[in-house]
């Protein structure tokens, strides 16, 4: 499953949805917001995409990550819109028939994801508001 | 040629709209784009990057611009 949702992320539906008969192994990579980027107290991240680029390019993700490694199934599910402290933006689930490929192909994608995907946040603070990566 | 450039994140900030509209000479490249959007809108220089997208796909700066593609203004994207 590739998807942008506005909706909470069901971390169980997401995990199970990889599961399969030929796969012992399941790496899973969730990714929540902050507290505190900085040392600077973060209120929430708005995050936007341009979604029909962002799912191009999520598998596209996919797709390179089958060449590099004998994956049976991924999920990548994308949150935007307003998400507070401790709220999951990001989660990745893959899953191969042993533990070391499973683990190298979630770290890949997610990596991966933060370099190509068309998707910003941006940090709201008690004091101002950011752009995440946009200036050096 | 008249077009439209889809713009996000920081990028719709500094062009204060979501969708830009201009004319460009015919057979523009990519590159020539972004030239001329840095020299209307100079704080595009200041990002850590800017990269142009031709129908939802990154491209290079050689890539000659058609009337009707879909344009995008790529900032530094920050996912995850």
């Amino acid at each position: 499953m590739v998807a942008i949702t506005q909706s909470e992320l069901d971390i169980k539906l997401i995990t199970e949805e990889v599961y399969n008969d030929q796969s012992g192994a399941v790496s899973v990579f969730v990714g929540n917001v902050r507290y505190a980027t900085n040392g600077r107290n973060v209120l929430r991240l708005e995050f936007e995409t341009y979604e029909k680029m962002a799912l191009l390019e999520m598998r596209k993700i996919v797709d390179k990550a089958k060449e590099k490694w004998p994956i049976t199934a991924a999920s990548i599910v994308h949150r935007i819109g307003n998400l507070a402290i401790g709220d999951t933006a990001v989660i990745i689930a893959v899953a191969t028939p042993h533990r070391a490929d499973s683990f190298a192909a979630c770290q890949y994608m997610i990596d991966t994801l933060k370099q190509t995907v068309p998707i910003w946040k941006k940090e709201i603070f008690e004091d101002g508001e950011v752009w995440v990566s946009a200036h050096p | 040629m008249q077009l439209v450039i889809q713009t996000f994140g920081i990028a719709r900030e500094i062009l204060g709209s979501n969708a830009h509209r201009a004319d460009f000479k015919t057979g523009i490249t990519a590159g020539e784009l972004l030239e001329e959007l840095k020299q209307q809108f100079p704080s595009l220089v200041q990002l850590n990057s800017i990269i142009v997208a031709v129908n939802a796909t990154y491209v290079d700066s050689s890539t000659t611009i058609n009337e009707g593609d879909e344009i995008a203004l790529i900032p530094p994207v920050s996912g995850g």
